[in-house]
């Protein structure tokens, strides 16, 4: 069989599989088992249980409980709802004011879960309606909470990030650190974004805060300024702690995880919110979520040996270098491909499918491999937002009821526009993402 | 009839109730799995930074535990329902024939957790027999990973036969706490 048909008949059935509504874990399994009983018969499928048991004993992949647990436990200190407080109170009454918290929360939140799916459905749950209660406009503020969520995996610490850079054999440490501009950009861009639309059409803002205790004040005090300061400071502190030691060099990223949760746990007797339970369900939580993610990324891990084995993979890189097309065509073609894929594939499972069917490509077409899979990555994120398809915004929908699909739509398509701008500074200025990583 | 089927509710009952304390029993294993990397991993920042002193045994350890989370915890992660899928076409279908779907789904989701538990325990009791060790640096018998996966994938294919056989009005998750 020639490999593009090989390789369109285990990526459509694996499509296929995914659209059946089965368990992620269960269709690679499904293929992955199915493909080596057929290539190699009944004893391949003991190549498929070594895979598995080699891939759950992966030393980088202990990173992912690493800094799952350091995220749930800044989230049961109390840490996150203090940020709110504090940037509210921080952020004072300029315009746009409750949008740009809004981004901000939201990218911390991401960035502390690992999840955006998670994020959209706890800002969904309790952000958003607080937004409208106190006047925002509601496209705008769906859109601000969508485009901050998405931020997720891009500013570090991401497990998804984490994830990609060892799927893709590329320093983890590095790879966080390249989020940090993409993710600064991209939250400047959607803040500045509120701020014009504010600007522009002032009955979108919301006003001034109800409450000037909690949420701010048009003048603030500087004694109050300070006094918030100090409650976000310890928070903040923990995740430079983590960034600078990966960042330095100093530590590997396991290691500056395990550095954050002891910090983690100093800022919870700190803040008195530590308790015998408080750390089961941290434990508890982290446990069941290392278990949901790494089952997937277990059961997948033959699946690039199988593109291997088949020639697929080596027929694609073939092809690929006898075609006429300059290497930026390329990258256009590749990243559409993601754009659309993402619209209803999960993150995870999309970057496992193409991470594999990628790598030989980019090595042949001499892109950074940093800035290439960070690109990728934040192609990833917003095609989850983007419509018709976008299966974050169906999150969003279930989390907030009351919203119309129609109205959803409207609201992400100008922070598509926003973002993709964003993806086009980044691909004219690759330093943007590679800067940090080759300091060091 | 009655009588049948009431008894027949009573049995799956008392099966959801022996896979939730079996389920949960293996999840605290897996909670103590994470506590043992993240202890290791701060002992060993702590004796590579302060006493100059790394450990020879903290990867490993990790490692291990990393499988042991994994596998321990995933007959948990399914009696709980929180497997990640792309649910949008079963979702889209009239509820009719959702049911059947869903049975179906869960039906074979189960028989293939059951044949790759299957070989894995083939392949651990081989690994058993020829006394097969890991290829770290502190070694223990491959079969202990091994057979983590199989007991993993077992319990996790009792809970999605058990869904299969939950009333189709009846919530899939009791005791989801």
């Amino acid at each position: 069989m020639e490999w593009y048909w090989t390789l369109a008949l285990i990526f459509g059935a694996l499509l296929a599989l995914f659209a059946t509504g089965l368990p992620i874990f269960a269709c690679f399994m499904i293929l992955n088992v199915g493909a080596i009983f057929l290539l190699v018969g009944q004893n391949g499928i003991g190549l498929f249980v070594n895979s598995v048991v080699d891939t759950a004993t992966t030393d980088a992949f202990v990173a992912v409980p690493m800094f799952v647990l350091l995220g749930e436990l800044l989230f049961r200190t109390g840490g996150v709802t203090r940020l709110f407080a504090g940037l509210d109170a921080l952020v004072g009454a300029i315009r746009g004011r409750l949008y740009i918290i809004s981004i901000a929360v939201a990218a911390f939140m991401g960035a502390i879960s690992g999840s955006a799916l998670a994020s959209v459905a706890v800002l969904g749950r309790f952000v958003y309606p607080t937004m409208i209660e106190r006047g925002c406009d509601r496209k705008l503020a769906i859109g601000t909470i969508l485009a901050g969520a998405t931020l997720d995996a891009i500013i570090p610490p991401s497990v998804v990030g984490i994830i990609l850079a060892t799927l893709a054999g590329i320093s983890v440490g590095d790879f966080l650190i390249a989020g940090i501009g993409p993710g600064l950009l991209l939250a400047t861009s959607f803040a500045l974004y509120a701020i014009v639309r504010t600007w522009i059409d002032p009955s979108l803002d919301s006003g001034h805060p109800k409450d000037p205790d909690t949420q701010g004040s048009a003048t603030p005090e500087a004694g109050s300024a300070l006094r918030h300061l100090l409650v976000v400071f310890p928070l903040l502190a923990i995740i430079f702690l983590v960034l600078g030691l990966v960042m330095l060099g100093v530590a590997q990223p396991t290691e500056a995880a395990a550095c954050g949760i002891v910090g983690a746990l100093g800022l919870s007797l700190m803040l008195r919110t530590f308790s015998v339970r408080m750390l089961v369900d941290t434990l508890w939580g982290t446990a069941l979520t290392t278990s949901g993610v790494l089952i997937i990324i277990a059961s997948s891990k033959l699946f690039s040996q199988i593109l291997a084995f088949t020639g697929a993979a080596t027929g694609l890189v073939t092809f690929s270098s006898g075609l006429d097309l300059p290497p930026w065509a390329f990258y256009a073609i590749m990243m559409l491909t993601v754009f659309v894929l993402c619209m209803f594939i999960d993150q995870i499972a999309l970057l496992l499918i193409m991470v594999p069917i990628y790598a030989p490509l980019i090595d042949h077409l001499g892109f950074d491999p940093i800035w290439f899979w960070m690109m990728l990555l934040v192609n990833i994120l917003f095609g989850g937002i983007t419509p018709p398809l976008g299966y974050t915004l169906f999150v969003f929908k279930s989390a907030a009821p009351d919203v119309q699909i129609g109205e959803l739509y409207a609201a992400v398509v100008p922070v598509i526009c926003v973002a993709f701008l964003a993806i086009l500074i980044m691909t004219a200025f690759p330093a943007i993402v590679t800067f940090l990583p080759n300091l060091h | 009839m009655t009588g049948s089927s009431s008894s027949g509710a009573a049995w799956t009952a008392s099966l959801r109730r022996v896979l939730t304390v079996v389920a949960q029993g293996l999840a605290c294993l897996a909670v103590m799995s994470v506590a043992l990397m993240a202890g290791a991993n701060v002992v060993e920042v702590v004796a590579r930074y302060v006493f100059s002193a790394p450990l020879n045994w903290g990867s490993d350890l990790s490692a291990f535990s990393l499988c042991a989370c994994i596998f321990l915890a995933l007959p948990e992660v399914t009696r709980r329902h929180q497997h990640a899928a792309i649910s949008i076409v079963p979702d889209s279908l009239p509820v009719s024939i959702a049911r059947h779907y869903r049975v179906a789904a869960f039906v074979i989701c189960a028989a293939l957790c059951i044949i790759v538990a299957w070989f894995a325990a083939e392949i651990a009791a081989q690994q058993q027999a020829r006394g097969v060790l890991t290829t770290t640096a502190n070694q223990i018998p491959r079969w202990w990973l091994t057979a983590s996966v199989s007991l993993g994938l077992v319990l996790s294919a009792v809970n999605f036969l058990a869904f299969a056989s939950a009333p189709p009005d009846g919530p899939l998750v009791e005791h989801a706490e």
